[in-house]
């Protein structure tokens, strides 16, 4: 049985390598559920409203028509959040000029993260607010829609922190649907999440 | 989280190698990095090191070899801290995601019926108490720094007293979800 397995696996990792990168498509994240009118749903991002680095409001409407990465942090972390900031950085550099993508970092530390210490980091990082909002807001909403990003990437339910606090990169496409995830900490990782923001870019934007 | 350990290992060893040549004599099984240093049996100059075979200046007797203590062997105990931290703030930030998810449960049941001021107050008791734990788990995270350029001993101490401090706040996170809980239905 073990062979069996094994023998599949190799099979379907060769099946998988040899799909031409122009064939492949994102899979939509998240459990999917049929409407009353039989039609295949897929979870959402919610509404949100946050403000960012230059106090501006941040809305998903920031966000039509573009595809872009979310994450969440803090700016006092001592750990986790600097690589997954360096790694942040390695993306935002790729895509800074490109108008389709844009960068969404929540904060989870209310009451340090103030918007001056938002902008200030901002500073530091060296980023334009346009590319990559660094936002704060109402608590409540903030967590509760960490819930709503991680539900779907739940590959490891069991990530050492809980999901606010695993480093994790979520791709969200113009649909606010989840297409793929990472660890942010993790540079290889984050290599593979480019691709995944590549392929995205060609699905949703065909030339 | 996990990169702490790291951090404090790799930060450990560079406390270690400024510190071999002066502190107690290294342990000669633990020579791994192959170099020795001299020391007299008397210790007559608390710990001095040479890096050349020779006689003790104070007692003239021959000074023994001391092989250097390989980094590694020197930052287990503190390793060990770092990790029984890093493994109790993982679980605190964990219960605290969960007793953030019954704060919000708690105030939308507050906004939907109508309680006595009595119960009301309970209820705000508990989301305050919800509250100051997690403030309490931000400010650690705040000033929690990894014990870079510390000495091994005043890394331990420093390791122990952070560890001592994560616990007590993932037990005040612990009791209030556990309060959490019981306000809300089943």
């Amino acid at each position: 049985m073990k062979q069996t397995l094994f023998i599949f696996l190799i099979v379907s990792g060769f099946a998988s390598c040899m799909q031409s990168p122009s064939d492949q498509v994102l899979p939509i994240l998240g459990e999917r559920d049929i409407s009353p009118a039989g039609d295949t749903v897929y979870p959402t991002i919610p509404d949100f409203s946050f403000v960012d680095q230059d106090s501006q409001t941040v809305t998903n409407a920031t966000f039509a028509g573009k595809i872009y990465v979310a994450d969440f942090f803090f700016i006092h972390c001592p750990t986790i959040c600097p690589k997954v900031k360096k790694n942040g950085l390695r993306i935002y550099e790729k895509y800074k000029n490109d108008d389709r993508v844009a960068l969404l970092s929540h904060s989870i530390d209310i009451r340090n993260d103030t918007v001056a210490a938002l902008k200030r980091h901002a500073e530091k990082l060296g980023i334009d607010a346009k590319h990559w909002r660094l936002v704060t807001g109402d608590h409540d909403e903030i967590y509760g829609i960490a819930d709503n990003y991680f539900s779907v990437a739940t590959e490891d339910p069991d990530v050492p922190g809980g999901f606010d606090h695993s480093g994790r990169l979520i791709l969200v496409d113009k649909n606010r649907h989840v297409r793929s995830f990472c660890d942010g900490t993790n540079a290889a990782e984050v290599d593979r999440f480019m691709k995944d923001m590549d392929l995205l870019l060609a699905e949703q934007f065909p030339k | 989280m996990k990169y702490i350990t790291q951090i404090v290992l790799l930060s450990l060893i560079f406390a270690s190698c400024g510190h071999s040549h002066q502190g107690k004599p290294a342990d000669a099984t633990a020579a791994i990095d192959g170099s020795t240093v001299y020391a007299c049996p008397m210790d007559c100059e608390k710990g001095k090191m040479y890096t050349k075979p020779g006689q003790c200046p104070v007692c003239g007797m021959d000074l023994e070899p001391r092989a250097v203590a390989a980094p590694e062997e020197l930052p287990a105990e503190a390793e060990a801290l770092s990790k029984e931290t890093e493994t109790i703030h993982d679980e605190a930030m964990k219960e605290m995601a969960e007793m953030n998810r019954h704060s919000r449960r708690i105030k939308e049941m507050m906004t939907k019926m109508s309680m006595t001021k009595e119960v009301a107050e309970k209820y705000n008791g508990v989301l305050a108490d919800m509250e100051k734990a997690e403030a309490g788990m931000m400010s650690w995270m705040a000033e929690y720094k990894e014990p870079t350029g510390m000495a091994k001993d005043e890394a331990v101490k420093y390791l122990q007293e952070q560890k001592q401090k994560i616990e007590k706040n993932r037990d005040d996170i612990r009791a209030a979800l556990e309060a959490g809980k019981k306000l809300l239905p089943e």
